[in-house]
């Protein structure tokens, strides 16, 4: 069982990927879902659990997008960032995107929507 | 032509020099140094349309001194005045594209003349391209951000649909309330949609259009604002008020663009309201003063930030994430009122609400 965390602008897409988790089989987790990058960080710095966290990121969002936030991600201790396991998730299929997500070590795989329930499945099952 | 042809002379006999002086200073900006070296130094602090240089010098030839300031000074064009049948070293010159033209000595006024105005217009033409070469780089990279912005706006919606179209397939009962609600997202992702390429197509007009200027009376504007708008209006429970304050409510502009001005500023107005205010209202207020129209919207709501209000003109910027914006908008708002010559300020305080003043002046 995981946590997730779901940061993306777009109501639909929170929405959309909660349901894909719901339909994994996973409905025991609990979901976090967050419209803006900022309140997730304030999230993450009180939140604390003993289940690892599987975290989806989209890139393009307005006030601070998915780099930005991940660029404060990395400056967290090892001990919290190894509780999550992040992906970008985005519409955006850009090489420049897609090479600018290798700069941070702490993301597993830069996914395009739309976000199925069985990638999430294929996903745990690499973790 | 408004400005004098600037030309640098080279030649090694001072009676040269002094006669070429005599005879152009007053058609063109002439300046006269005796050695390749001098011409350098002249090069170095002055900027030449054409040079002409004699071919037999002491130290450097005229075509060996051509060669060796093409890379430092390409611009300038070059004129080689030869009194010698050294035509093969001219070919050779000339092929290397290092000489423009050549003139036979001894040279008459008339042959120097044309031969620096065709430099001049070749001068002309060649940083007219430049000019047209960097224009064109700078709107290509323009055009890739734009097409990087427009195919994430517009596969954001596409993607949510097919996100919801998923679940609704694997959705065992298709009448379940996740098949319910996964519809009602695709239809408001397609309204999305709908809406962006909409924008992208307004954009797309005020870049290219030309202005229709037409008579265009404010109580016409009022009542469409109000026929479009009305009921969003009562179903978000804002009240909307329009008022016209000057007598006069006649005049000239660009009806479609004005339209879409308008139409804008309410619809933004509407869309960032606090849902917990509870006396929602959106006031337009249009005036005639001067043959300059203005053009008043007020709400209480979001308010834009401070640090972001300089920001939300600029094309695909969005100061929030609560409501879903295209980021064209108010660039497209910006635009248009350039083109019509006017200006567009905002007051907004967050949480309290926002002031957007346009002024027009009539055509």
């Amino acid at each position: 069982m995981h946590n997730y965390i779901l940061i993306d602008d777009n109501k639909i897409d929170l929405l959309v990927a909660s349901k894909a988790i719901e339909l994994s089989g996973q409905n025991a987790s609990t979901v976090y879902q967050f419209s803006g990058a900022q309140a997730a960080l304030e999230f993450i710095k009180t939140f604390d659990s003993q289940m690892k966290t599987v975290m989806l990121i989209d890139i393009q969002m307005p006030t601070m997008n998915g780099f930005e936030f991940m660029d404060v991600f990395e400056q967290f201790s090892d001990e919290v960032k190894q509780k999550y396991y992040c992906y970008f998730l985005t519409s955006s299929s850009n090489d420049i995107d897609r090479l600018k997500a290798q700069k941070y070590p702490s993301i597993k795989q830069f996914l395009i929507k739309p976000f199925k329930s069985e990638t999430l499945v294929s996903l745990l099952n690499n973790n | 032509m408004d400005k004098k042809i600037k030309v640098l002379f080279i030649d090694d006999e001072e009676h040269n020099l002094h006669a070429f002086k005599a005879a152009f200073r007053f058609d063109y900006d002439v300046a006269i140094v005796p050695s390749a070296n001098e011409a350098e130094a002249y090069l170095e602090q002055n900027s030449v349309h054409v040079i002409l240089c004699d071919q037999r010098m002491p130290g450097k030839t005229g075509i060996e001194f051509f060669g060796s300031i093409i890379k430092k000074f390409p611009k300038p064009v070059r004129i080689l005045i030869t009194g010698y049948a050294d035509i093969e070293s001219v070919i050779k010159a000339i092929n290397l594209g290092h000489v423009y033209r050549y003139i036979n000595k001894p040279w008459n006024n008339i042959e120097i003349q044309s031969a620096i105005e065709d430099s001049y217009r070749y001068y002309m033409q060649s940083e007219e391209l430049e000019n047209k070469i960097s224009e064109l780089s700078r709107a290509y990279k323009e055009l890739d951000n734009f097409a990087y912005s427009v195919s994430h706006d517009m596969k954001g919606p596409l993607m949510s649909i097919m996100g919801a179209m998923n679940i609704v397939n694997t959705a065992e009962n298709k009448n379940d309330k996740t098949v319910l609600m996964m519809l009602n997202l695709i239809e408001k992702s397609s309204i999305q949609l709908s809406d962006f390429v909409e924008n992208m197509h307004v954009y797309y007009k005020n870049n290219r259009g030309q202005l229709k200027i037409d008579n265009v009376d404010l109580n016409v504007i009022k009542t469409e604002i109000d026929s479009l708008f009305g009921l969003k209006c009562l179903q978000d429970n804002v009240k909307l008020t329009i008022d016209i304050s000057s007598n006069n409510s006649l005049f000239r502009t660009d009806v479609t663009k004005l339209r879409v001005v308008a139409n804008n500023l309410v619809s933004n107005a509407l869309k960032y309201q606090r849902p917990d205010e509870k006396d929602k209202f959106v006031h337009l207020n249009m005036y005639i003063i001067n043959d300059t129209l203005t053009m008043e919207v007020k709400d209480n709501g979001m308010g834009v930030d401070e640090k972001y209000q300089k920001s939300i003109f600029e094309l695909f910027f969005r100061a929030n994430s609560e409501v879903n914006g295209s980021g064209f908008g108010l660039y497209n708002v910006k635009e248009i009122i350039a083109k019509l010559g006017g200006t567009i300020e905002l007051e907004s305080k967050l949480n309290i609400g926002s002031t957007f003043t346009v002024k027009i002046p009539s055509k």
